[in-house]
């Protein structure tokens, strides 16, 4: 598009805009803009509380809610269960995709049976666990596993089956072989595509954990907003959605400093590594 | 991906795959604590032949190599040069034909056989140190590493990542990494290729100086008939599959360009060019991938 505006203020104000300090708070922007509206709406009445609870209220709750202990507990409760979930899953993807990854064998034995079961949703296995496991803790767990397994597995088969064969092919004629071909080629090799399985997963982990959670549960997040639906706390109820946005953000900064660590040599991750 | 990279892939694990003869590294491991003598290996290749399926690659060459010899190996690309450095680097087996090292089978010495590839392949996870490491033994690996870094000129570079050298900086520790294996044979499979010309003759320079120090024996793949001419005693031809000219180079050096330079070079040129090209090479047609298309609108 072409630059209607020379004028020098102009680009002073894109100079300002284009700051390091600007630039870090600009992304706060807008969502301090839309509470900010939310809450004057909320004042004037053109929203019910019935629809949507003022900030503020929401904030009291949240205070309250800490204070009484009541999040603490539901929040212990619902990562572990998370946490619990995601690593029988991820554990079990990233061992079976290192499996058929490497072995031909296994891959022949194994990949159709898991690419059929992958294009079952696993929320359409809601039923099926109720009935094998009953309703508690074990079909939450379940389900969050199932989720989980099919990103992390993929990406670790794809990322072992990418691995440079050139560099393969280096380290052998240096005299590598067996596991110290495997640990310093071929896994460090596939790392990055097993993060962007892991950071997927992370993101499926809360989704499939928040409807484990309202159909039965005794406790946690799921659970502490179904109850607050049963007596219209619209205020508790956004404090529960809240609380899943902040973990799973919380999660996504752990995988991106899991990424940063590990693919350090990345020229992608290097911020000003130049010579 | 292919079928082929599957089974390779497939393969990793188990220590012998299909393209390091499963005796090489069996006998490699037997002969093991045995201490290597220094110096450089003499080479004796008879009858080497090589097809990829129909199509030849080499046939019937006979090479050999004097200890602590520097020889090119010029040709057009396909010729299969590359192809034999890979048979004497044991990435492949040769269909016909033997290799020998000071009289052993070539399996024998896989260890005393260092390769240098167009692409540095250094791995980019490990820092530039533990990149020339690779695959030593021993307790004084470090300063081994140092040691041989301080060679190419790099001994302050040694906590970089690969990904932040220029290509001549990887080329110089991928030779480092050959040359702290303290090998008997460097295969340098045209190692200097990407580089900028001024970069190349620098490379020319070191090579040379670490060849007369370590004195190994010193097979270089180059379509580069000045770089042939510039660093080795002997330069070889390959041409329609086999050997058709095998020139001395008796320059002193360092080798300047001059008269006696100028008439060998321009006698490998002239027997090189006196064949036409292939008209009708069997190119495979490239297909471009959808993220590759640019719009030209």
């Amino acid at each position: 598009m072409p630059r209607t505006s020379t004028s020098p203020s102009s680009a002073a104000f894109d100079r300002w805009l284009l700051g390091a300090h600007v630039q870090r708070v600009l992304p706060w922007l807008f969502p301090i803009v839309v509470i900010a509206a939310w809450q004057l709406a909320s004042q004037a009445g053109w929203l019910s509380t019935r629809v949507l609870p003022e900030p503020w209220a929401v904030l009291k709750a949240f205070w309250s809610l800490t204070l009484s202990g009541e999040i603490a507990k539901h929040v212990a409760v619902s990562t572990w269960r998370a946490l619990v979930g995601f690593g029988i899953g991820g554990g079990l993807g990233l061992l079976l995709g290192l499996l058929t990854g490497t072995f031909r064998a296994a891959e022949t034995l194994l990949d159709s049976t898991l690419q059929m079961i992958r294009n079952i949703p696993a929320l359409a296995l809601i039923p099926l666990v109720i009935l094998w496991f009953g309703i508690d803790e074990w079909a939450k767990l379940f389900l969050v596993a199932l989720g989980v397994f099919f990103p992390i597995y993929l990406n670790t088969f794809h990322g072992i089956r990418s691995v440079d064969k050139g560099l393969i092919e280096m380290a052998r004629s240096y005299g590598l072989s067996g596991w110290k071909l495997y640990t310093q080629v071929i896994l460090p090799g596939s790392v990055a595509s097993i993060l962007v399985g892991v950071r997927f997963s992370l993101g499926l982990m809360w989704v499939l954990l928040i409807v484990a959670e309202t159909i039965s549960a005794q406790a946690g997040i799921g659970y502490m907003t179904m109850n607050a639906r049963e007596f219209l706390q619209t205020d508790v109820v956004l404090v529960g959605i809240l609380l899943y946005a902040l973990l799973g953000k919380l999660a996504d900064v752990l995988a991106k400093g899991l990424e940063r660590w590990w693919l350090r040599w990345h020229p992608g991750y290097q911020p000003d590594a130049r010579s | 991906m292919n079928h082929f990279d599957l089974e390779m892939q497939a393969l990793a694990l188990h220590a012998p795959p299909a393209f390091i003869p499963r005796e090489a590294l069996t006998d490699e491991r037997a002969t093991a604590p045995l201490k290597r003598p220094r110096g450089g290996a003499a080479v004796d290749a008879q009858g080497l032949g090589k097809r990829y399926g129909a199509r030849e690659v080499l046939n019937d060459v006979d090479l050999t190599i004097a200890p602590g010899e520097f020889v090119a190996i010029v040709g057009r690309s396909g010729c299969g040069k590359s192809t034999l450095l890979r048979l004497l680097a044991g990435l492949e087996a040769a269909d016909t034909g033997q290799i020998t090292l000071d009289g052993d089978a070539r399996g024998r010495h896989q260890a005393d056989i260092r390769i240098m590839f167009q692409d540095a392949r250094l791995l980019p996870w490990k820092r530039v140190l533990d990149n020339v490491a690779l695959g030593l033994t021993g307790p004084d690996v470090q300063e081994r590493a140092h040691e041989a870094l301080s060679q190419v000129g790099l001994s302050d570079r040694a906590r970089d990542w690969p990904a932040v050298l220029s290509g001549g900086q990887r080329q110089r520790v991928a030779l480092a990494r050959a040359l702290v294996h303290t090998p008997r044979l460097l295969l340098l499979d045209e190692p200097l290729g990407a580089l900028d010309a001024l970069t190349r003759i620098e490379m020319h320079g070191l090579i040379e100086r670490l060849w007369q120090r370590h004195g190994f024996t010193a097979l270089l793949v180059t379509h580069d008939v000045t770089e042939a001419v510039a660093l080795a005693d002997r330069v070889v031809l390959i041409e329609d599959h086999r050997i058709v000219l095998d020139e001395r180079v008796p320059l002193a050096r360092p080798r300047a360009r001059g008269a006696a330079f100028d008439a060998i070079e321009d006698r490998v040129l002239q027997r090189v060019l006196s064949k036409p090209a292939e008209e009708a090479a069997p190119t495979v047609q490239r297909i471009v991938p959808a993220s590759e298309w640019r719009w030209a609108v």
